[in-house]
């Protein structure tokens, strides 16, 4: 084990650090297309029957083959990973979106134009915070797969905790793929844990017992 | 891309979906009716889910060997999450009045769960596995990377010889599956929702697919080799899957059996299938230097001085596990240094020294094997052994070297002597000037037993791979592959056009 | 003043609100009625434009709805729906304060908002201001609801069905609560219901409505007098007198009056009213026929000394049949000042007899139910 970190150990970090990047910028990315799509999406739900499918249907792409056909495309740069990440990052995004604003009661929207809302307005103070439970839920599925899928970034070249993976499997070397999946599992885990308690904090008290459920 | 692999594909898929049926539906009511277990089943199916696709398979592989036991294994892992989920929240959910009801009439814990609750439930339950074998479609993409066949595999070679209509089109094949499969099933959930639970047709149905698929595994999961069947895997890259090829024609036109060759694999892959009881292949092609050090995990320099490389190596596998390689076939895919040509002229590179001065200025790229830490046949050994200093070093999937190089993402790398790429991405060999590399010497590396087990079907099953001694050289092997990887030649008609050259065949 | 001209109103074919033209002058309550799909909610809506009419303009203080934004429009018209509506993410004083925040009011004068209505519904400030809705009863929810609509002292509120998701005794509370606002704030209010009971209670004006347009549009005195159609008069129902069952003398008749055959001897009879307090005696003769009456005032004139009552007897001038006409009868009792009137069978029987007491509280039977 202390030989195992003493030879690996500062790659290790680095890979990490390297993966925890990745992932931050592309769910960050993912989380403003996914949130902005599925909320303009919400403003012309009869488009969703055919929009939907699509996206579900492209959600059935191995990331694999994603970053693969970018890397011919663009090439061996970080830009490919966070292209194909961010892609990958907004479909749950974008789904829990759009589900979440349509899953807000309509009395809710009627009170507020009742009120005087502008459709704007009614979007905001109403419609996204109720449906922001929803929301930071397929934040948290994407996070989470996010980091998942970085492993690929090793694939071309790009380093991260995929690189161990990559290394292990290749040379048939076990504690190479586990010191790159543990920290990986870590990740997920830190950063699920992270997001449930953003969720926490963006569900008004009123809400909270219906959440609970 | 052919049916067989789209079948298997479809086979993993199903296999895994039931096995986490199996497994997730007892767990899902466990997790219903213990409140306490729930959390630790939860979490354990969310944790579960955490673990990168290819690391997950690479941990199982060391348990379950390489094949499609593994990737079925690993699915159904990722699938429990779904499954277990839906089925706790389904039994949840149901009317809490129906459910007085029935313990009101007097209805016992089991009755009530088989009876009432759980066909109520059943809806919910069927939408988790809609959408675990939504998910199992992509996943079951990783196959290939620990030899499970596959669509995989098709979209490993596409990208290796960035060949865009070939990832295209598995990537097309793999959405029809899911679009139809996800259609199926909908219609199905609609039906059941329609219906307020699960009646006895639909139940009679659901029954009679899963059964289908559960007499189906033993088949897809067939690992044992026949009286006269001689079995290999298919390599994973050209010069394995042409000399596989080769072994296949050759032996067929010469002896009584039959050869099958099964799944794709890498060297590593194939060679833990090769060794040991449970084996499941009778051969392979490999190399000297490959069995000394990747599998044998010994170094060159392990070699007593005057014993050869071969020599030593074929001794020590003996000992160790009862293999041998037969003679060699002649071509030497060592490891090389290359640059592309205009890299070449440029700096006026002939030789490995010749990088010395200029390394500082160019980048090292190579596939992540090149790069561990262990083994002397690598990268940090390498860049001291001659004193390079390189800008900097990046390792890449192997398959995608190429296309990295012919970008110029890297400047420098390392590669197969004898790979028909090279040729097409016109890559320049630096000569191994201070002898670095060991000699790879193709060879076919086969059990001792298998021998013995043909002994009477085909005796004469080790002359007939003999053949083929010294007969293959690099030159020869370069030719074969460029056709296969460049000119899109199929390594069944390289195969054969080289043996009729030979008057094998 | 909210006016509509000739507004007409379609869903695809079917015809909504059909050349619907009336008008509601300012500080009135006025409550929309009718059977469901009668067009009332829809009305409403076309108020705050939460609906646009396909033909014809609705006017707000002479101005043409259409004309006016939108937005701005809704934030000068309160309005309160049945499912009450409060947004769960915001607390009670957030959401009271909604539409002041919309027109940008400052904090201070919205906390004073908050505070002076929640004091005018009785919930105190510090009790109630920073609870979350679930934190609420549904009459409190409500309360809010329609404090919502207040609080920027808009002149018109809007109410839809505002309590008919609640138990009768909260909504009770709560239509007393929002009459007395309205008297206080004298605010233009719209009330959609299908309550009839609570229109009547409420509203200044009635306005009946049925298929897409008005039946009647009357105050709910008139509307009770006067119902212009058998509809209305089976909406009334029990709160309508003078209807065609309620309109005979027996719905006011009280069946036991105290009778006495013409044989009875004349202590007998004083000692039998001073008993039952009553000051008057029915007379009937062996057969039961009636008579006449015989009063304590005779009694003590001329009753010493003689054997019975006959010849005490004296005639009523009015006398009512059973299934007669009960208007005539109370028209007598209110103008004669006579105390009762006797109602006879068609063969001459005793059926009971009529009083002012008994008259008010068969009305007050028919208006309330009978529980009262």
């Amino acid at each position: 084990m202390s030989a195992f970190f003493a030879s690996y150990g500062s790659m290790l970090a680095q890979a990490v650090v390297i993966h925890v990047l990745y992932v931050l910028v592309s769910v960050a990315i993912g989380f403003v297309l996914g949130l902005t799509l599925g909320v303009l999406l919400s403003r012309v739900p009869q488009w969703s029957g055919v929009l939907i499918p699509i996206v579900s249907i492209f959600q059935t792409i191995p990331g694999l083959v994603f970053i693969g056909v970018l890397f011919i495309w663009i090439g061996m740069q970080p830009a490919t990973v966070i292209i194909a990440l961010s892609i990958y990052a907004m479909f749950p995004v974008l789904k829990n979106t759009y589900t979440g604003i349509l899953g807000v009661e309509p009395k809710y929207v009627e009170a507020a134009k009742g009120c005087g809302m502008s459709p704007f307005q009614t979007l905001w103070q109403v419609e996204l915070p109720l449906a922001m439970p929803t929301i930071i839920a397929g934040l948290r599925m994407a996070a989470i797969y996010t980091v998942s899928w970085t492993v690929l970034a090793a694939m071309i070249g790009l380093g991260g905790l995929g690189n161990f993976v990559y290394q292990g499997v290749s040379s048939n070397n076990n504690t190479l793929i586990i010191a790159g999946a543990i920290p990986a599992a870590i990740l997920a885990i830190v950063i699920g844990a992270l997001i449930d308690l953003l969720q926490k904090k963006v569900t008004p008290r009123g809400m909270r017992r219906e959440v609970g459920k | 891309m052919t049916w067989d692999l789209i079948l298997q594909h479809l086979f993993i898929v199903l296999a895994s979906a039931l096995a986490s049926i199996v497994v997730g539906l007892p767990l899902g009511v466990l997790a219903y009716l213990y409140p306490k277990a729930r959390t630790a089943i939860l979490w354990v199916a969310d944790l579960l889910q955490t673990i990168p696709s290819l690391a997950l398979l690479g941990i199982i592989m060391v348990v379950a060997g390489p094949g499609k036991l593994t990737v079925i294994i690993g699915i159904t892992l990722y699938s429990l999450l779904p499954i277990v989920r839906n089925t706790c929240l389904g039994l949840q959910e149901v009317d809490p009045g129906v459910k007085e009801a029935a313990r009101g009439m007097g209805m016992g814990r089991t009755y009530r769960l088989l009876h009432v609750e759980f066909p109520l439930a059943f809806p919910m339950v069927f939408t988790g596995v809609r959408i675990a074998v939504v998910n199992a479609i992509g996943s079951a993409v990783f196959a290939a990377f620990v030899g499970g066949g596959g669509l995989g595999s098709v979209i490993n070679r596409g990208i290796r010889i960035a060949d865009m209509g070939m990832i295209l089109s598995a990537t097309g094949a793999l959405m029809v599956i899911a679009v139809l499969l996800d259609l199926g099933m909908g219609w199905f959930e609609g039906h059941l929702k329609k219906s307020h639970g699960v009646s006895r047709r639909s139940g009679i149905i659901l029954a009679c697919i899963m059964a289908a698929v559960a007499i189906s595994i033993p088949f897809g999961l067939r690992d044992t080799t026949g009286e006269s069947e001689l079995v290999l895997y298919d390599g994973d890259y050209s010069e394995t899957q042409i000399m596989d090829r080769i072994i296949q024609q050759l032996v067929e036109s010469k002896t009584d059996l039959t050869v099958t060759i099964k799944d794709q694999m890498s060297q590593v892959n194939n060679y833990n299938a090769l060794k040991g009881d449970g084996h499941s292949c009778d051969m392979m092609i490999s190399y000297d230097g490959t069995l000394l050090t990747t599998f044998l995990k010994k170094d060159p320099t392990d070699v007593p001085a005057g014993e050869s490389l071969y020599d030593f190596t074929n001794a020590l596998s003996m000992e160790q596990n009862d293999m041998r390689l037969l003679e060699k076939l002649g071509f030497n895919n060592t490891y090389a240094i290359a640059v592309p040509q205009e890299i070449a002229e440029q700096y006026g590179l002939e030789k490995v020294s010749d990088l010395i001065p200029v390394a500082d200025q160019l980048t090292f790229g190579a596939e992540q094997e090149f790069f561990t830490l262990e083994g002397s046949m690598k990268y940090g050994p390498f860049t001291e052994f001659y004193g390079l200093n390189f800008k900097s070093a990046v390792p890449v999937d192997a398959g995608l070297k190429y296309t990295a190089i012919e970008n110029r993402s890297f400047d420098v790398t390392e590669v197969y002597a004898t790979d028909g790429l090279n040729r097409k991405v016109g890559l320049k060999i630096l000569e191994d000037d201070l002898h670095f590399f060991p000699e790879y010497n193709g060879a076919f590396l086969i059990r001792e037993d298998t021998l013995e087990k043909f002994a009477d079907a085909a005796p004469e099953l080790e002359d007939v791979l003999n053949l083929l001694a010294g007969k293959i050289s690099n030159e020869d092997m370069t030719e074969m592959t460029y056709q296969v990887d460049v000119l899109g030649g199929s390594a069944d008609d390289v195969a054969r056009e080289f043996l009729q050259s030979l008057d094998l065949l | 003043m909210i006016q509509f001209e000739h507004v007409c109103k379609r869903y695809g074919k079917t015809t909504i609100l059909e050349n619907l033209s009336f008008t509601i002058p300012d500080g009135q309550f006025v409550v929309l009625i009718g059977p469901s799909g009668c067009g009332k909610t829809t009305t409403m809506k076309m108020i705050n434009r939460l609906l646009e009419p396909d033909g014809g303009k609705v006017l707000i203080d002479g101005k043409d709805a259409a004309s006016m934004d939108k937005v701005e429009l809704r934030r000068h018209i309160g309005y309160v729906i049945q499912q009450i509506g409060l947004f769960p993410n915001m607390t009670v004083a957030q959401n009271i304060c909604v539409v002041p925040r919309l027109l940008k009011y400052d904090k201070e004068r919205c906390d004073q908002i908050v505070h002076d209505l929640l004091e005018m519904v009785e919930m105190p400030y510090e009790k109630y201001a920073g609870k979350y809705p679930n934190e609420l009863s549904g009459g409190q929810q409500q309360r809010i609801g329609v404090l919502r609509a207040l609080a920027a002292s808009p002149p018109v509120v809007l109410m839809d069905e505002p309590f008919g998701a609640l138990d009768p005794m909260t909504r009770e509370v709560l239509q007393d609560e929002v009459k007395k606002l309205q008297q206080k704030l004298n605010k233009t209010i719209v009330f959609v219901t299908h309550d009839m009971g609570e229109a009547l209670k409420l509203a200044d004006t009635i306005l009946f409505m049925n298929g897409g347009r008005i039946e009647q549009m009357a105050s709910p005195e008139k509307m009770l007098e006067n119902p212009a159609s058998d509809l209305v008069r089976s909406f009334l129902g029990k709160h309508a007198p003078g209807g065609a069952v309620s309109a005979k003398i027996e719905t006011f008749m009280r069946p036991n009056a105290y009778r006495v055959r013409k044989d009875r001897g004349v202590l007998e009879c004083a000692e039998m009213m001073a008993r039952n307090s009553v000051d008057t005696l029915l007379v009937t003769d062996e057969a039961d026929h009636y008579l006449g009456v015989v009063t304590i005032r005779g009694i003590k004139l001329w009753g010493k000394g003689l054997p019975n009552i006959e010849t005490l007897i004296v005639q009523t001038p009015h006398t009512a049949r059973i299934g007669d006409e009960a208007k005539e009868s109370v028209d007598y009792l209110l103008e004669s000042g006579d105390d009762y009137v006797v109602v006879l069978n068609a063969n001459d029987t005793i059926a009971g007899i009529v009083t002012k007491t008994s008259v008010a509280k068969s009305v007050a039977t028919t208006l309330w139910g009978d529980e009262r």
